[in-house]
């Protein structure tokens, strides 16, 4: 278990990303039209001031509750955390270069066998049956259109 | 007399068959989703929404009708069964649904869940075909005062749904309103925000923001929380008792009025309203020491002031544009991406789509009955269905289904942030729900703060000035510590209930 004044942190955070919004208000301001008062800039600038000014109450004022420290997953959970979060990305990653059915079956498959307690033939069967069904539903009944698989360009077709 | 000829050209629409069947199927995958432990009905719905994406307007929206009473009755099943809570609002159902459950008593409960949720239901969907249009009468009169005043009020919310602290739910929101001015300036169309980056231009999508916050973040969590299959005993007859039902009739007319009449104030959550409901049963009772131990008072009264409630909630949502519970926020969401944008001018505006929502919530719920009593088995029987198993497709659907919304792969990147995001922000409670209904309100705001400036000279006054924004403005004080002094007898309620808030 870690203390990790998480509060704090997030203050510092706020602060940030309240700065960067006052930094994009005070760029925006010379856009102005005409005279007036307001513009594309006010709210921004107003939510940047308010963050920066909770940012600074998280970090100075407010106290950290200490009974409510975070548990992080430790050995092979987080392995397996990890494992999940990276298989989403390369999800993200494949459905570009190999195309919607491949990445699918792929990454299913990786899913379940992080997942779920079957073996890979298990495991495998479960991808299918996702991938086929997957399929009937947002390319055959709802027609969506996947991006082009990138790979098919590289292999001059 | 103008209102009930559109309302039943609102029934005329939504009982064709294909809609009906568009209900049906809504309200099917709604109960479905929403029985899955830990997953909620504000989850179900953001998983569900982008099904809807390819249907024609009429049709998604009352497919998500069905979707919405659905995720709701599902989010109950798991409550009572598991003793799950999907959200706040079902932790009062937990206090005697599941020790019912545990005392072979599930089915009853459950059968007492669906024709509570149905009742009150239909109560306050009645009760908005009558309130509805009042509101409406006064639309014409709102201008860009008004609307902002409108817009400070939906802060009560965000207060309201914060979770412990209000700082937290403020920065959250704050935060929320940011990132809905990512993309082009309202006044000068110049990028703003996208720091260079150009595919930020279009602005980011409420859905895969929503995916991310609380479908894919819920999922993570359920790994850590290493979720898994709870295996049931009978649950008994699905039909309550004639004496379930007679002790239940007063408790569900008592909690259906005590929740549409506090749902009506924005800020008042169902989480609010389910626990009032729940100690005012237990002080009408004869006998107060059998709640906690499997009263089906303490299962009727949380359940219809929960959903009349959420029905009173649609009131604020429809007339006023603000969504009053993490559900409701989601569905705005969903109406949104078809053109539906709620606030006062929406039933000027759009009287057959408005009254055709209106119809299908009628038949959501109904549908939903007739679903539910001889599914409860199928429901109960989802529970053991491994997590391993169910977490992968959960994933899966919900970064495809973020992809068909606007068929953008940065949607799905945006998605994928948002998840981990929401992760980290869960661990250290940090509310989520602030931050979409500012997300989707936040627009509105700046939109009618400029116009209101614009037209008074830059004059800063001049939502002081007029009487309907000024009243706005005094109200929200008033609501603000209404809703934080309920906050508090809520959370303090949650915590002696020994079950962890969510």
């Amino acid at each position: 278990m870690k203390t990790l004044l998480a509060d704090r942190i997030a203050g510092v955070i706020l602060f940030v990303i309240g700065g960067l919004a006052v930094f994009e208000a005070i760029r925006l301001y010379p856009l102005h039209i005409g005279r007036s008062i307001v513009g594309d800039e006010t709210f921004i600038g107003f939510l940047g001031v308010a963050l920066m000014i909770l940012g600074g109450l998280f970090i100075f004022v407010f106290k950290p509750q200490g009974d409510r420290q975070a548990e992080f997953p430790t050995g092979e959970l987080r392995k397996k955390m990890l494992l999940v979060t990276g298989l989403l990305f390369a999800y993200w990653v494949l459905l570009q270069v190999i195309g919607y059915t491949a990445s699918t079956f792929i990454i299913g498959l990786g899913l379940f066998r992080t997942m779920s307690a079957y073996g890979w033939l298990g495991c495998t069967v479960f991808a299918a049956v996702l991938t086929m069904a997957f399929y009937g539903l947002f390319v055959m009944w709802l027609q969506s259109p996947f991006p082009e698989p990138s790979i098919l360009l590289w292999l001059g077709r | 007399m103008e209102t009930l000829h559109l309302l039943l050209s609102g029934f005329a629409t939504a009982l064709q068959p294909d809609n009906l069947l568009m209900a049906a199927i809504g309200a099917f995958v709604g109960t479905l989703v929403g029985a899955l432990p830990g997953l909620g009905p504000t989850s179900a719905i953001a998983i569900l929404l982008p099904l809807t994406a390819v249907l024609s307007p009429t049709k998604a929206i009352i497919m998500l009708a069905g979707i919405y009473y659905g995720a709701m009755y599902g989010g109950a099943s798991s409550a009572i069964l598991l003793g799950i809570p999907g959200d706040a609002a079902a932790v009062a159902t937990c206090l005697d649904g599941h020790p019912m459950a545990k005392q072979g008593r599930g089915g009853p409960a459950l059968g007492t869940a669906a024709f509570s949720s149905f009742a009150a239901g239909t109560m306050g969907v009645i009760a908005l075909v009558f309130f509805g249009p009042l509101f409406a009468d006064q639309a014409l009169k709102f201008g860009p005062p008004e609307y902002f005043a409108l817009m400070l009020l939906a802060l009560t919310v965000v207060i309201g749904l914060g979770g412990a602290s209000i700082s937290k739910a403020l920065a959250m929101g704050f935060f929320g309103y940011l990132l809905s001015l990512i993309g082009l300036g309202t006044m000068t169309n110049m990028p703003r925000l996208t720091f260079g980056y150009a595919p930020l231009w279009g602005g980011l999508d409420v859905i895969s923001l929503v995916i991310g916050l609380f479908a894919i973040s819920e999922v993570l969590n359920g790994i850590e929380e290493k979720k898994v299959a709870i295996s049931m005993g009978n649950i008994g007859s699905v039909f309550p008792t004639l004496n379930d039902l007679r002790k239940s009739a007063k408790t569900i007319v008592r909690g259906g009025t005590l929740g549409f009449f506090m749902g009506l104030l924005p800020g008042v959550s169902a989480a609010i309203t389910t626990f009032l409901a729940y100690d005012l049963e237990k002080k009408c009772s004869k006998t107060p020491e059998r709640f906690g131990h499997g009263a089906i008072e303490g299962v009727a009264a949380p359940e219809s002031a929960n959903n009349a409630t959420s029905s009173a909630g649609f009131i604020t949502l429809f007339a006023l544009g603000i969504p009053g519970s993490p559900p409701l926020a989601v569905l705005l969401g969903g109406l949104m991406i078809y053109g539906l944008t709620p606030g006062p001018m929406l039933f000027q505006q759009n009287p057959d789509f408005v009254w055709a929502v209106i119809a299908s919530m009628f038949i959501g719920n109904a549908v939903c009955l007739v679903l539910n009593l001889p599914l409860v088995g199928l429901w109960a029987k989802l529970t053991q269905v491994p997590f391993g198993i169910l977490a992968p497709i959960i994933l899966l659907i919900s970064i495809v289904g973020t992809y068909t919304i606007r068929n953008d792969m940065l949607d799905v990147l945006v998605a994928l942030i948002f998840g981990i995001l929401g992760y980290f922000l869960k661990k250290f409670h940090w509310p989520l729900v602030p931050l979409i209904i500012c997300f989707i309100l936040g627009p509105m705001l700046e939109k009618s703060l400029l116009q209101s400036f614009a037209m008074a000279f830059e004059n800063p006054f001049i939502f002081f000035q007029r009487p309907i924004s000024l009243t706005l403005i005094v109200v929200t004080g008033v609501l603000l510590i209404i809703s934080i002094i309920l906050r508090r007898r809520t959370n303090s309620r949650i915590a002696s209930s020994g079950l962890e808030e969510v």
